[in-house]
């Protein structure tokens, strides 16, 4: 399972690299200054991607592999004989999902430096780097807290199919709204708007998106503690 | 005389239908107790319940003298379980399982998972994954991790499930073994009348929910009746001639042409000898005894134990 997170993670700095590659061979970057080629722009652009489409779907995944996996091999019960307590236990599943997010939070930063150095991209600089390290770890905390209902979500349905639905449906939803007002206050697209503060949303206030994220995040550990210490085990 | 396991009015509801009803049932210390039922009557409910998997609708249990609602966790670090199948995790070998398991209890001796290796006949398995072992390697496996901690009470719900005749016979000297070296407490479910009837001390019967008895097995045999059992070609006629020439009339049909007869009081040379001359065909002709298995039918009302 590390292998497939990892290749995932992979995706969005592979494709941006093409897709920044394919900007400079057509000259794009020199006429009429349509783009700029350079590290923290494509590590921007990386970054997007990830909080808009990849970020879900891959944490997600690995959020309800970490959780179903007790149900499918049937390890939960001789776990909670132990005995363990059950608001450790989702404590410690949450522990292990924000570990496993940061790790491929700093892989794909790494990646995205090793491509960008490939592609003889400007900008690669400590200052660049530790302003794009400060962002992706910001994300990664806050693709964190949103993937949490997809925790409550396992506890309850125990399979993948209800979370492979769910974090589809949100990346839709993250595709129609990224150009509207509702992009600020949407959970699942409101980093978008933390990382990058010039996106015009006027209409509502940049806390609202923190406030949006935290609920999302803190709501969805809470009920599946209290879901999860109600359960019975079967 | 000490308990192990004592439940008060133990109920467990879901919607409509009782699972577990009013179930007052004591465990005693260092005894193997056999938990008798068919399948669904209700035992594996109830053992989820003794173990904090599922909350009880109704009632209280007490383990070694204690709440286990108010000591959860006292009590479970004192006890070993299997319940139905072992899981593991399949891309860890067996001793990396039971490391794992072993950390979390806080098992600070090295020792322990391989003595328990060692008494379930798992020493050897060292780079086999649990993925590729087969059903009776899982649940020794599974033994190896109820044992390891060195409990004083062992839960074990049909701990022969999968099994095929050899495993069910070592899983049942395993258990054996256990409770003689040990002197640990054993509860074990089952569904199979013949092994309960080998391996406990005293047996639990529950049926729709509802512990209908406990019973000693040494009291059992002791108690139970002898009887002679005849079968022949026509039992009606049979049974006229033994009212009326021997004045026979405690007995009982248990099968079309087969008749027990507990009055004893006349020869069963007399009875054959009566049966042939009045031209009837004499095929079977034993005295036995009633076992647990005719016990059970007797008490939950016949049909077979599912």
């Amino acid at each position: 399972m590390l292998l497939i997170t990892l290749a995932g993670a992979s995706v969005s700095p592979f494709i941006n690299f093409l897709m920044f590659k394919a900007i400079e061979r057509l000259d794009m970057d020199e006429v009429n200054n349509v783009a700029v080629i350079d590290f923290p722009t494509y590590a921007d652009q990386t970054n997007f991607f990830i909080i808009l489409i990849i970020g879900v779907m891959l944490y997600g995944l690995l959020t309800t592999y970490s959780f179903s996996r007790e149900y499918q091999d049937d390890t939960l019960k001789s776990l909670l004989i132990i005995p363990i307590n059950r608001t450790m236990f989702i404590i410690s599943k949450c522990l292990l999902v924000f570990i496993w997010i940061m790790f491929l939070t700093i892989y794909t930063l790494g990646l995205s430096m090793v491509f960008a150095l490939l592609g003889g991209f400007a900008g690669i600089n400590v200052t660049n780097i530790l302003q794009v390290g400060k962002v992706y770890l910001l994300t990664g905390f806050m693709m964190f807290l949103l993937v949490m209902p997809l925790m409550l979500l396992t506890s309850i349905l125990k399979s993948y199919v209800a979370s492979v639905a769910f974090t589809i449906g949100i990346v839709i939803v993250n595709l129609v709204i990224m150009n509207s007002e509702f992009l600020a206050i949407y959970p699942w697209s409101a980093p978008l708007r933390i990382v990058n503060p010039l996106i015009n949303v006027a209409t509502f206030p940049y806390w609202y998106s923190w406030v949006a994220i935290l609920i999302t995040g803190f709501l969805g550990i809470l009920l599946t503690i209290i879901y999860f210490n109600r359960q019975d085990i079967q | 005389m000490e308990t192990a396991i004592k439940t008060y009015n133990l109920s467990k509801h879901y919607s409509t239908q009782k699972a577990v009803d009013q179930l007052n049932m004591t465990v005693r210390k260092g005894e193997i107790f056999g938990f008798l039922g068919r399948n669904g009557a209700g035992k594996t409910t109830t053992i989820r319940m003794l173990l904090g998997l599922i909350k009880p609708t109704e009632g209280n249990i007490e383990i070694f003298g204690m709440d286990l609602k108010k000591n959860k966790n006292r009590i479970l670090n004192r006890v070993g379980a299997i319940v139905e199948y072992s899981g593991f995790y399949p891309n860890l070998t067996g001793t990396e399982n039971l490391q794992v398991y072993a950390r979390l209890m806080g098992l600070k001796k090295q020792k322990a998972i391989q003595e328990a290796l060692e008494i379930v006949g798992l020493a050897d398995e060292t780079t086999k994954l649990v993925g590729n072992y087969s059903m009776g390697m899982k649940q020794r496996l599974g033994i190896a991790r109820a044992i390891m901690h060195h409990p004083e009470l062992l839960i074990f719900d049909e701990p022969t499930n999968g099994l095929d005749p050899i495993g069910i016979k070592e899983m049942r000297k395993l258990i054996k073994k256990l409770a003689n070296e040990r002197d640990i407490t054993i509860l074990v479910s089952s569904h199979i009348l013949s092994e309960i009837e080998q391996l406990a001390d005293r047996v639990g019967i529950i049926h729709h929910g509802v512990l209908l008895e406990e019973i000693d097995l040494k009291a059992l045999k002791n108690a139970n009746r002898k009887y002679l059992q005849i079968r022949t070609s026509s039992i009606s006629q049979a049974i006229k001639l033994m009212e009326n020439n021997l004045n026979i009339f405690e007995h009982e049909l248990v099968e079309e042409n087969v008749l027990r007869i507990y009055n004893l009081d006349t020869p069963p040379a007399q009875i054959n000898r009566l049966l042939v001359e009045s031209q009837l065909e004499v095929m079977e002709l034993v005295m036995k005894e009633d076992n647990l298995e005719d016990y059970f039918i007797g008490i939950t009302g016949g049909g077979s134990i599912g």
